[in-house]
């Protein structure tokens, strides 16, 4: 199981803005936002 | 100040369009040499061109004429050349042909002059370049770049026609050592690999993942984690530590130095340290500074990095390190890769009990268990456990507190592979000081992550002839034996019990290997004779089988099942007579 390559970049541009390290418990909740969005 | 050299835009020729077209296509040349030298070839055939081309405009009438006119008018840049009937176009990063471009003068170089005449020196070997980490490091062995290896491509929302975005570095690797020339050679042009164009726009290029991507909107929680797990753990760009992530760039660096300060502290701590002590003591940082968490990430991540020097033996939430080659934890009866080898069985039962209290599981102790000190990391003590901080981890240190006796003990968990099952080493002496095969254990949770209470029942003294092996004999026997711990009876190894096991010599590793043969073996051991002395068949009950067999190797109750009923073993059956009882019938 994988993402799709757009969440995948959208995960990689919040790491990358992001100073401090991410949980995955976040990347979920980041991705579900996303998605509702 | 350093800014980045951009190199002027090549001039195309031709008319309009095939100076427009000179032009995309050049894009195409410098996405496919992006590590390239300025003044290295890159090299496209034709078709590869007309190809790539056919994809974006598929309506665009004969791609192949339009390109080989398109780039042959632009001869300043481009060069034509024709090998094995096939026309190749080749261009070099700066837009001239190879060859062509501004010649530096290299008669003075800062190189030539160190290197010539070569002085006579022997360059001692640093620790970094004999590292055995898994990045790349330097060697002061000839490297060469090979292809970067582009393994997946983003559309971008861009006006550029394409994008390739490679998300692997270049991967290096050792060329044979040849016989140098003297005076070193020109550098030769990296020779180009055909390569196959994605159509980037179109979302298809997600198809190239080689597992099904989810859908984030159906899919539940443990889904989308493991598909982050799947797809960020394969960027070579973020860095992790148990459920944390980081851009790896983003992630601090530390110096040689700190390295070596922390090694030192490792050593005068006994060979372990916990991240926390390591971050404070050593580099500096309080827990409420603002940078604690980020410092602690970056330790685990890079120390990670550095196998040579350092074991990550924590969890995926408590950072522990020891010094590397420390002397592992557990019995010296029998290799950890031995016994891992006996447990491979459990990755092929990961389904726990139904009904398992939270926080705890109940455990009967084995004679293999209790010979070697072991725990099987089984379904139901998974739930318990905590994960690795990292996926290639070896093993994680955890204390099991015995609030019978007060005492701690520090064991081992050593993480399942692909080949061997997981197990908790290091218990010997305390099975050896409290318990017998048969024992009832608990193990319950506390707060920490990585510390567990180890439970039994206390009784009132019991007599028994037990099971032992006799070492010096090479022989189990039975032995008077007092315990005051309670026991399951279906485990307990008496000499009423299973008096033919009396003087019986263990199994050789061989057959130990092969479950199928220790079943055997325990019928032969344990079971009755219902057939004749010419042709013996042997009938035993599953509980005796259970206990028995797990004499000389783990089998829990699912596999012994599997192996009495699953038909891939035909000389074993259900007695259709009895509950719970099986035949064994030798192959005449």
């Amino acid at each position: 199981m994988t993402l799709n390559d757009s969440d995948l970049m959208y995960l990689l541009t919040l790491l990358r803005s992001s100073e401090q390290p991410m949980s995955t418990a976040q990347l979920i909740e980041a991705l579900k936002e996303r998605n509702r969005s | 100040m350093q800014t980045e050299q951009k190199a002027p835009a090549p001039e195309f020729t031709g008319n309009a369009k095939q100076k427009e077209l000179a032009g995309r296509l050049f894009r195409v040349f410098e996405a496919r040499g992006r590590f390239f030298s300025n003044t290295a070839p890159i090299r496209l055939t034709l078709s590869q061109l007309a190809e790539f081309m056919q994809q974006q405009e598929p309506d665009g009438g004969d791609w192949a004429k339009q390109i080989d006119t398109a780039l042959s008018a632009s001869s300043n840049v481009y060069l034509r050349e024709e090998e094995d009937g096939e026309v190749v176009f080749v261009t070099t990063r700066s837009g001239q042909t190879p060859g062509n471009g501004p010649q530096v003068d290299q008669s003075h170089t800062l190189g030539k002059r160190f290197a010539t005449p070569e002085p006579k020196r022997s360059i001692p070997q640093t620790r970094r370049a004999t590292s055995s980490r898994s990045t790349p490091s330097i060697v002061d062995s000839p490297m060469t770049p090979t292809e970067p290896s582009i393994s997946r491509t983003y559309p971008i929302a861009d006006e550029s026609p394409f994008v390739v975005v490679p998300t692997t570095l270049p991967t290096f690797v050792e060329r044979p050592v040849e016989d140098e020339p003297e005076v070193a050679a020109p550098v030769e042009p990296i020779p180009v690999s055909p390569i196959d164009f994605e159509p980037v726009a179109a979302p298809a290029a997600a198809s190239a993942s080689p597992s099904a991507a989810i859908d984030v909107a159906t899919a539940d929680d443990e889904q989308i984690a493991e598909a982050i797990r799947e797809s960020l753990g394969q960027e070579i760009s973020v860095a992790r530590w148990g459920d944390l992530w980081m851009m790896e760039d983003r992630a601090q660096r530390f110096s040689r130095g700190d390295l070596r300060r922390i090694e030192d502290f490792l050593r005068e701590q006994g060979g372990i340290a916990t991240d926390e002590d390591i971050v404070q003591d050593i580099l500096g940082v309080r827990s409420n500074a603002p940078e604690y968490a980020t410092t602690r990430f970056a330790l685990n991540y890079r120390l990670s990095r550095e196998t040579r020097e350092f074991e990550y033996v924590g969890t995926s939430t408590d950072g522990v390190w020891s010094l590397s080659n420390q002397p592992s934890i557990g019995t010296t009866r029998r290799k950890p890769s031995e016994i891992g080898q006996d447990y491979r069985f459990l990755l092929d039962y990961r389904t726990p009990d139904e009904g398992l209290e939270e926080g705890i599981i109940e455990h009967i102790l084995s004679f293999y268990e209790y010979t070697y000190g072991v725990l099987p990391l089984d379904a139901n003590l998974a739930t318990l456990l905590p994960s690795a901080g990292f996926a290639d981890q070896r093993a994680a240190r955890l204390t099991f507190e015995s609030p019978q006796t007060g005492e701690t003990i520090v064991t081992e968990l050593r993480f399942p592979t692909s080949n061997r099952g997981g197990f908790i080493a290091g218990l010997e002496q305390f099975y050896a000081d409290n318990l017998v095969p048969g024992a009832v254990l608990t193990i319950e949770r506390t707060d920490k992550p990585n510390h567990f209470l180890l439970e039994y029942f206390q009784v009132s003294g019991e007599d028994r002839k037990l099971l032992h092996l006799d070492e010096r004999k090479g022989k189990y026997a039975f032995r008077s034996t007092t315990y005051y711990c309670a026991t399951q009876d279906d485990f307990l190894l008496t000499e009423g019990r299973f008096p033919k096991l009396a003087d019986v010599k263990p199994l050789d590793d061989r057959a130990r290997r092969r479950p199928e043969q220790v079943v055997q073996a325990t019928f032969e051991r344990v079971g009755e004779n219902i057939g004749s002395a010419d042709l013996a068949i042997y009938s035993a009950s599953f509980s005796d089988l259970l206990a028995a067999a797990n004499v000389e190797r783990p089998i829990s109750a699912e596999y012994l099942r599997d192996i009495l009923t699953s038909g891939t073993y035909p000389e074993f059956s259900a007695d259709e007579s009895s509950e719970d009882v099986y035949i064994y019938q030798p192959a005449s």
